[in-house]
C-alpha cells in the first residue's frame, strides 16, 4: 500500500482509528522516518513558491505565503544532513506553536498515525534550536 | 477564578489609570491651588482600587484605596496637600506600578508593601484623614452599624454619600446587588457600604455613559482583522487581473463575431450576385438544370440566411456579456476603492495619540531634574499627532534614550546657564507632527550644543576618520550612532551617550525610520525621528539583486543614480559622486548571491545617508518600480535577520524581503557564524526538576547550573506538565510523591504526550524498594535515582541521557 492509499484510507475511515488515537504525523526523508506530534500539525498542503532569504542558514529554505502569513520553510534534509534525491519539493507540514507557526518540507505525502515511529522531533526544541534568534 | 482575559482587561485598565493619575498628580504640583481635577483623581484611584479587588490584587487594591483616602480629603479641603504628600502619591504610583510588573511577570503581590506605603503617609494628611473619618463614623455610628467589618469603607462611603454623584452610586449598588442594599435600607438609608469588591459595581456604571462611544479591543484582533483586510486587497487584486483578461478575451470575441458575419455577408453577396450571371449562361432548353441550380442555391442561401441569423444571436449575447463586464469592471473599482477606505479605518483604529506616550516623559524629567539639581522645563507639542500602535510600543525606549540624553549632556547646571547668559531653568521639548505621510518627532534642547571638536578628535582617536581629515559637520554628528561611540569621558548612570544613541537607531531603523542631528553649539540640539506613518502600507522601492526581488522602504533612500559599468569594476568599495567619496557594496555580494547584471550597462546604486556618521551607497541589480505595499513581520522564528525588516507583499501576493539598511552593513555577513551559534545554543540544556521540597529542588539547582545547565523548577506534576508546555525541556528530574500530581501521573502523562522518548525523565525518590523503579521503568522512566545522591552520580547519569537524546544529534 503506498501512502496516498494509506492516507485516503485515513480520511474515509476516521473511526477505525478514533480521533484522540491519531498521534503522530510521519515522513519520510531519504531513507530516515521522522515523526511529529500531531497536536502541532496546523495542516499538510502542497508547497506555495518559495520565496528565498538570502543570508539566512541553509536548512531555511525560505517563506512561503500562506492566507496572509509568512511561514518560514525548514529543510529536515539539510538539518540531519541526509542526502536524497533532489525531486521538486511537494508537501509543506505547517507546525503551529501558539504564537509562531513554521513549515518543514517534505518529498513525499506525510502520513498521520496511531504510533509514532522513527525519529520523533519535540517541536518546541526544535523551533528553539533552528529559529534564527537575534 | 480570574481568568487570563480578566487579568488582561485589568492590566490594560491600570495602565491608562496609572498614566492619568501621575499626570493629574504633576499638573496639581504645578498648580496646587486648582483642585478642580482633584474629584477626577479620586475617581480614578476609587476605580483602580475596585478593579483591582475584582482580581484579587488586594495589595494594589490597599494602596489605591489609601491614595483616594488622601486624596478625598483634599477634595473635601481637609488639607491643602504638602510637597511630601505629593511625593508620597508619587511613590505609591510606584508601587502600584512595580506590583503591575510583578503580575504581568506573573509573581504573587508583595503585600507588605501596604503597610510601607501607609506607614509612610505624612503625617499631616494621616492627621486629616482620621478626622474626616471620625466625622464619618459620627455620622454613621448613630445607625448602628457593624463598623467593624466595613470600618475602611466607611471613611471613604460615609462621606461620599453626602455627594450628589456618590448617591447616584449607591443607586446603582441598590440595583445591582438587592440583598446589600436591603441590608443597608435597614440599616441606614443614606449612607451606604458595601464590601469591597462591590465598588467596582458603580465604576462599571460610569462606564456605561462612554460605553455606547467607545470599544476596548484587544489589539490581536485588529491586527487579525488588518490581516483578512490584506487578504482581501489580494483577491481584489486577483479579480481586477482577471477582468482585464476576460475583457481582452471579449474584445476578441466580438473581433471573431465581426469577421464571421462579414464573411458570411460576403458569402452571401457573392451568390445573389453569381445567380443571374449563371442564369444568364444557360439557354431556355436548359431551364430544368437552371430549376435545380437555383434548388441548390437556395439551399445554401438558406444555411447562409440561418447562420446569419445565428450569428446576430451570438451578437446579442455577446453584446450583453460586454454590458456584465462594464458593470462587473465598475464594481470592481468600487472594491478596490471600499478596500481602500477599510483598510484605512482600521489603520486609523490602530493608531495611538503620541501625547500619551510623551505624557511619561513629564515623570522622568521631574526625577531627573530632582536628582541631578538642574532645573528643566519639560514640554510637549503636537501630542494630538497619531502613529500605529507598534510604532508607540517600539518609540519608548528610544525616546528615553534621547531625553535622557539631552537632560544630562545637553542641559546644563544653572550656574552654568546663569554665566552663559541663558535662563536659569533650561527646556527641553518633545514634539511631533505629520508630514506627509510620514510623522517627525523632534527632541530638542536649549543646552549647550554637542562640541564638534570633541567628537573630532574622539572619531580621530577610535580611528572611524584620519587625524586631520576633513569632515563635514553632518558626517561629524552622525558619527555619534556609532556603536560604542561616546563624548562623554565620565559615563554617567543616566545615560552613557554612545551605547544609548546606537541602540535607539537601531530600533528606529527596525521601524524603517530614520534619524538625525542638528546641533549649535552653546544654543542647543535636535535630534530628529523620521517615521512612515504607518507599518502596514509602506512606499517601497523594488529592485533585484542577484536575480531575486527585493524592496526597500523608499524614505530610507537619499538618492537613486548609476555608476558607469566599467567604473564599477574598478570602484576599490567606493564611489565618487559630485566630488565625495561614498563607501559602495554590491548588495548581491554582501548577500552571498551571483549578480545578474548585464555586462557592460550601468550599475544602479541607492544611496543612504545615514549609516555610521556617512553616506553609504549599496550596487543592486536593476530597479523594478515602486510601489504601496504591506509589510509583514518576519516572525519569531527568523527574527534573527538583522538585514531584513520584513517582508513586502505586492499585489500579487508575492513575498520580496525588506532590506535593513543599518541591520545589512552591521550584520557580520558569515552564515557560518549563525550555525556555528545555532551549535553553541544547543549545549547548554534546560533540564526540569520536579519536587514538592524547596530544599531538593534549590539544591538540585545549585548542582545542575555549576555543571552547565539551565535549570527550571516545578513543586509538582501538574506544574511541570505547564512548563513542558511553554519551555523546551531537554531532561525531567523528578519526584515521586507529590502533591496535586505525583511523579507516576507525570510519567504517565508524558508517555501518553508521546514526550517519554523525547524529553528522558530520571525519577529522583527517596523509596528504594524495587517495586517503585519497576513502575517508573514500565511508566517510561529512563532511570532511578535514590534520594540522597551523590552530586557525581547525578551529573553522570544526566550526561548519559542529554548525549543519547535523540532531538538533537550532535553533528
Amino acid at each position: 500500500m503506498n501512502n496516498q492509499e494509506q492516507k485516503h484510507e485515513i480520511s474515509v475511515q476516521p473511526k477505525k482509528y478514533g480521533n484522540a488515537a491519531l498521534n503522530a504525523c510521519t515522513f519520510r526523508v531519504g531513507d530516515q522516518t521522522f515523526s511529529i506530534p500531531l497536536q502541532y500539525v496546523k495542516e499538510i498542503t502542497e508547497v506555495p513558491e518559495i520565496f528565498p532569504l538570502p543570508l539566512t542558514p541553509p536548512y531555511v529554505d525560505g517563506v512561503v505565503h500562506l492566507r496572509g502569513y509568512a511561514i518560514p520553510v525548514i529543510n529536515i534534509g539539510k538539518i540531519k544532513n541526509i542526502t536524497e534525491e533532489q525531486k521538486k519539493v511537494k508537501q509543506l507540514i505547517v507546525l503551529d506553536l501558539g504564537k509562531e507557526k513554521f513549515g518543514i518540507s517534505v518529498n513525499e505525502m506525510p502520513d498521520l498515525n496511531a504510533e509514532f515511529s522513527g525519529e520523533m522531533i519535540n517541536v518546541k526544541n526544535f523551533y528553539e534550536t533552528y529559529r534564527v534568534a537575534s | 477564578m480570574i481568568t487570563k482575559e480578566l487579568l488582561e482587561f485589568f492590566l490594560t485598565e491600570a495602565e491608562e489609570h496609572i498614566s492619568n493619575l501621575e499626570k493629574g498628580f504633576l499638573d496639581l504640583e504645578q498648580n496646587p491651588s486648582d483642585t478642580t481635577d482633584i474629584h477626577e483623581l479620586f475617581r480614578t484611584a476609587h476605580t483602580l482600587k475596585g478593579a483591582a479587588a475584582l482580581v484579587k490584587l488586594n495589595t494594589l487594591s490597599g494602596i489605591a484605596h489609601i491614595m483616594e483616602d488622601v486624596l478625598e480629603s483634599v477634595r473635601d479641603q481637609q488639607f491643602s496637600i504638602t510637597k511630601e504628600t505629593f511625593d508620597w502619591l508619587l511613590h505609591c504610583l510606584d508601587s502600584i506600578k512595580y506590583l503591575v510588573s510583578e503580575t504581568v511577570n506573573k509573581r504573587p503581590e508583595k503585600t507588605e508593601l501596604l503597610d510601607e506605603i501607609s506607614n509612610a503617609l505624612p503625617a499631616t494628611a494621616r492627621d486629616a484623614i482620621n478626622n474626616h473619618a471620625r466625622n464619618a463614623k459620627n455620622i454613621i455610628s448613630e445607625q448602628a452599624i457593624d463598623l467593624d467589618s466595613y470600618e475602611e469603607d466607611a471613611k471613604t462611603d460615609a462621606v461620599a454619600g453626602e455627594e450628589p454623584a456618590a448617591a447616584e452610586e449607591s443607586t446603582a449598588e441598590k440595583e445591582v446587588i438587592p440583598e446589600e442594599a436591603a441590608h443597608q435600607q435597614e440599616a441606614e438609608p443614606v449612607h451606604k457600604h458595601a464590601p469591597e469588591a462591590h465598588k467596582t459595581l458603580p465604576a462599571q456604571s460610569e462606564g456605561l455613559e462612554t460605553m455606547s462611544t467607545f470599544v476596548k479591543v484587544h489589539v490581536d484582533n485588529l491586527d487579525k482583522i488588518m490581516g483578512l483586510v490584506g487578504e482581501l486587497t489580494i483577491l481584489k487584486n486577483f479579480y481586477t487581473a482577471e477582468t482585464d483578461g476576460v475583457s481582452h478575451l471579449r474584445n476578441e470575441l466580438e473581433y471573431t463575431c465581426r469577421r464571421l458575419v462579414k464573411e458570411i455577408d460576403d458569402f452571401d453577396s457573392r451568390y445573389a450576385q453569381s445567380a443571374p450571371e449563371k442564369m444568364s449562361y444557360v439557354d431556355s432548353l436548359l431551364e430544368d438544370f437552371n430549376e435545380l441550380e437555383f434548388d441548390r442555391y437556395d439551399g445554401i442561401n438558406l444555411f447562409a440566411n440561418n447562420i446569419k441569423e445565428i450569428m446576430s444571436d451570438v451578437n446579442v449575447a455577446v453584446k450583453s456579456i460586454a454590458a456584465f463586464f462594464d458593470q462587473f469592471s465598475g464594481h470592481t473599482r468600487q472594491l478596490d476603492k471600499l478596500n481602500m477606505e477599510f483598510r484605512d479605518i482600521i489603520s486609523e483604529s490602530r493608531m495611538m495619540e503620541t501625547g500619551k506616550l510623551f505624557r511619561r516623559f513629564t515623570r522622568i524629567v521631574r526625577d531627573l531634574s530632582k536628582e541631578s539639581g538642574k532645573q528643566v522645563n519639560f514640554m510637549v507639542k503636537g501630542g494630538d499627532t497619531r502613529i500605529d500602535r507598534i510604532l508607540y510600543e517600539r518609540l519608548f525606549t528610544p525616546l528615553m534614550h534621547m531625553v535622557r540624553n539631552a537632560f544630562s549632556h545637553g542641559i546644563e547646571s544653572p550656574e552654568d546657564r546663569l554665566s552663559s547668559g541663558k535662563p536659569e531653568e533650561g527646556n527641553i521639548i518633545l514634539s511631533a507632527r505629520r508630514d506627509g505621510n510620514s510623522v517627525i518627532i523632534d527632541i530638542y534642547d536649549d543646552g549647550k550644543g554637542i562640541n564638534l571638536q570633541q567628537v573630532y578628535r574622539k572619531a580621530a582617536m577610535m580611528g572611524l576618520i584620519k587625524d586631520g581629515e576633513n569632515v563635514p559637520e553632518a558626517s561629524l554628528l552622525n558619527i555619534l550612532f556609532t556603536p560604542g561611540f561616546s563624548t562623554n569621558e565620565e559615563t554617567d548612570m543616566t545615560s552613557g551617550r554612545g551605547i544609548g544613541l546606537d541602540a535607539g537607531r537601531q530600533i528606529i531603523s527596525e521601524i524603517n525610520g530614520t534619524i538625525n542631528i542638528a546641533s549649535e553649539e552653546g544654543k542647543g540640539t535636535t535630534f530628529r525621528i523620521t517615521l512612515p506613518l504607518t507599518l502596514i502600507v509602506v512606499n517601497t522601492v523594488k529592485f533585484k539583486a542577484g536575480g531575486l526581488d527585493f524592496a526597500i522602504p523608499s524614505s530610507l533612500i537619499q538618492e537613486l543614480t548609476d555608476v558607469d559599468a566599467a567604473e564599477f569594476e574598478n570602484r576599490n568599495d567606493s564611489l565618487t559622486l559630485r566630488e565625495r567619496e561614498i563607501p559602495l557594496k554590491d548588495l548581491s555580494e554582501l548577500l552571498k548571491l551571483k549578480p545578474a547584471r548585464a555586462a557592460g550597462t550601468r550599475v544602479p546604486v541607492i544611496i543612504f545617508n545615514f549609516l555610521s556618521g556617512r553616506e553609504t551607497a549599496l550596487a543592486i541589480d536593476e530597479v523594478t518600480g515602486q510601489e504601496d505595499t504591506v509589510i509583514k513581520p518576519l516572525g519569531g522564528f527568523l527574527e534573527g535577520l538583522k538585514h531584513y525588516s520584513g517582508l513586502s507583499v505586492s499585489a500579487d501576493a508575492r513575498f520580496a524581503p525588506v532590506i535593513n539598511p543599518v541591520g545589512l552593513f552591521e550584520t557580520r555577513t558569515e552564515d557560518s557564524d549563525t550555525v556555528q551559534a545555532q551549535e553553541e545554543k544547543e549545549t547548554k540544556n534546560n533540564i526540569l526538576v520536579v519536587d514538592d521540597s524547596l530544599s531538593v529542588r534549590k539544591f538540585a539547582s545549585i548542582i545542575l547550573e555549576q555543571n552547565g545547565y539551565n535549570v527550571l523548577n516545578a513543586p509538582n506534576g501538574l506544574e511541570a506538565l505547564k512548563i513542558l508546555d511553554e519551555n523546551s525541556v531537554d531532561l525531567i528530574l523528578t519526584d515521586l510523591e507529590m502533591p496535586v500530581m505525583h511523579g507516576y501521573e507525570l510519567l504517565r502523562e508524558l508517555k501518553r504526550r508521546g514526550l517519554s522518548e523525547v524529553i528522558p525523565a530520571i525519577v529522583l525518590s527517596s523509596r528504594s524498594n524495587e517495586k517503585h523503579k519497576e513502575k517508573a521503568s514500565l511508566l517510561g522512566a529512563k532511570d532511578y535515582i535514590v534520594k540522597p545522591f551523590e552530586e557525581s552520580s547525578l551529573i553522570k547519569t544526566i550526561r548519559k541521557y542529554l548525549k543519547i537524546s535523540i532531538v538533537i544529534p550532535a553533528e
